[in-house]
């Protein structure tokens, strides 16, 4: 943490993106943010991403619940983040925390309901510790030979500690953390240092497959087809028409397990407003 | 290319497995345009099945763990294994490698050999101890270990060749290792008779383990002598007096229990 203090040059990305978490929290509140300000400002609900913003998918990772959580995540960000830097660079640092917020958001998308609403950089900074054990890794001889030493064996049992923690404490969502976690380890593992057997095919393929993974995860979560809440703005927004009918009977079938059950014109506008309700609590 | 071996097969399955996952949205979106029920219907079916798996999964597991003594035991030995890889200290073996470089020696190589053998490392093991024969023939423990590379990398006609050079020399080299892994080779390479009274020497002059036990049963049972291999099996099944069981050999009495079971089962 004396680093990005003492000499910002060799941290510059960490010491960014703490000013950037503090900025935000004084845009927000910074001990109690208003939510209003904080859906302003990018906080991420499935919904609002699927709705033409996706830019929520990065940026509720610079916003923070309230002064215990900023403090927590910068500290976290202060410790973790020189090390992991000054290990891969400024950009390819700045990459990972990108990636890892996204995998992050992803996962919360894809698993919570469409109204649940997120922010916080633990995504992000689960996906540095991931990257720590992926470096660990690919140091050594065997790809579990860190194993044999302290220092990388305390950082999974942090992993596991705050993971546990996670599950526990109710406004803490673990699956933006694992979203990280594994986004965060994949990147480094796989595509921020060389293959360790030079190319092969297969290399090559799994490296195509995980980024294939992540690319369509992060495009159904912008246009998530078989979810209710997409289906019935995509069919209040169709014109009239077999079109139409078929997203009905989808969106009837994704919310009602029936796509021939009975619902009238009315009772999807009624579903529809509904739905616009839950949209706007947070906007002004 | 067809997968031939386990671990491979176990790959191709895994990445099968990537590629249907990673493909698996954009199939949606494209579904979706044809028929938008369709996709809901298809997303509803993968993950009401991907939980059934899961749950699948686990409850087997659960159920093996619970009753057969074989996942327990097979758990315990290759946490036990993994655990030893990880826990290798690769400086002698590089300190062996430095000395090589001052003198080449047949010791040195021998040495350098052991050491990578003992790592894990069977091509850099092979590669020393026939460097250090061939300087000198005479070294029967690296004749021995290059056998037993040999066995371990899975390559049993080479194995089975120079363990018999071993065995023709000294039948109880290495405490009857190397009579025991040239009665696995034969057994491997389908000469089970031979296997049978290899093994069957190697328990009537070194008492064996649950594991020496165990393959002898299995070359008898092979050899269409079930009796014999029953009374082989129960032998093997007979838990240690006197000393505490390494995890392989827990995993070989559990191999045999199983297998009793089964024999009885039949009978």
């Amino acid at each position: 943490m004396r680093n990005v203090l003492e000499r910002p040059g060799e941290a510059p990305v960490t010491l960014a993106l703490a000013l950037a978490y503090v900025t935000c929290a004084f845009l927000t509140g910074p001990v109690e943010p208003d939510p209003e300000r904080l859906f302003a400002y990018g906080m991420l609900r499935p919904l609002d991403a699927a709705s033409g913003e996706p830019w929520r998918l990065l940026s509720c990772a610079f916003l923070h619940g309230g002064i215990v959580h900023l403090g927590f995540n910068t500290f976290a960000l202060a410790w973790i983040g020189p090390m992991i830097e000054k290990s891969i660079g400024s950009a390819r640092f700045a990459l990972l925390y990108a990636v890892s917020a996204l995998g992050g958001s992803i996962a919360f998308c894809l698993w919570n309901a469409p109204w649940q609403s997120v922010v916080g950089g633990s995504g992000a900074l689960f996906g540095m510790m991931g990257s720590a054990v992926a470096l660990n890794m690919r140091a050594g001889r065997h790809i579990f030979s860190f194993l044999a030493y302290e220092g990388p064996r305390a950082l999974l049992s942090l992993i596991a500690v705050n993971l546990v923690l996670g599950w526990m404490m109710p406004m803490v969502s673990n699956t933006c953390h694992i979203g990280g976690l594994l986004s965060g380890f994949l990147l480094t593992f796989f595509f921020l240092q060389g293959p360790r057997e030079g190319v092969t095919t297969r290399g090559a393929a799994l490296r195509a497959a995980i980024a294939l993974l992540f690319v369509s995860c992060a495009a159904y979560c912008i246009r998530p087809v078989a979810r209710w809440d997409w289906l019935l703005s995509a069919w209040h927004e169709a014109d009239p028409g077999p079109a139409r009918d078929a997203l009905k009977r989808a969106y009837m079938l994704s919310a009602a397990g029936d796509p021939d059950a009975e619902a009238s014109e009315e009772d999807l506008e009624a579903d529809f407003r509904e739905l616009q309700k839950i949209r706007s609590t947070y906007r002004r | 290319m067809t997968p031939t071996n386990p671990r491979d097969r176990l790959f191709a399955a895994g990445m099968g497995s990537l590629w249907i996952a990673a493909a698996f949205p954009l199939v949606l979106l494209a579904v979706h345009e044809i028929s938008p029920v369709a996709a809901v219907s298809i997303a509803s079916e993968a993950a009401r099945w991907s939980l059934r798996l899961c749950l699948g999964v686990t409850a087997v597991f659960a159920a093996g763990l619970a009753l057969l003594p074989t996942v327990r035991a097979g758990v315990a030995f290759a946490f036990s294994m993994w655990l030893d890889s990880v826990r290798r200290n690769p400086a002698p073996l590089r300190k062996a490698q430095m000395e090589l470089r001052h003198a080449e020696t047949a010791a040195r190589h021998f040495e350098v050999g052991r050491l990578a053998a003992l790592q894990g490392d069977l091509r850099l093991a092979a590669t020393h101890l026939s460097r250090a024969l061939e300087i000198d023939p005479e070294i029967d423990s690296a004749l021995f270990l290059l056998g037993k590379t040999a066995f371990q990398a899975k390559d049993f006609s080479s194995a089975g060749r120079i363990l018999g050079e071993v065995v023709a020399k000294d039948p109880n080299h290495a405490f009857g290792e190397a009579l025991l892994l040239l009665g696995r080779c034969r057994y491997v390479l389908g000469d089970v008779e031979c296997a049978a009274e290899l093994l069957q020497r190697h328990d009537r002059e070194q008492g064996g383990n649950s594991k020496s036990k165990f393959w002898l049963a299995q070359a008898l049972f092979a050899a269409g002598r079930a009796a014999a291999a029953e009374e082989a099996l129960r032998a093997a099944a007979t838990p240690l007096q006197g000393r505490r069981e390494t995890p392989e050999e827990r995993f070989y009495r559990a191999r045999a229990r199983v297998r009793l079971w089964r024999a009885r089962g039949k009978a």
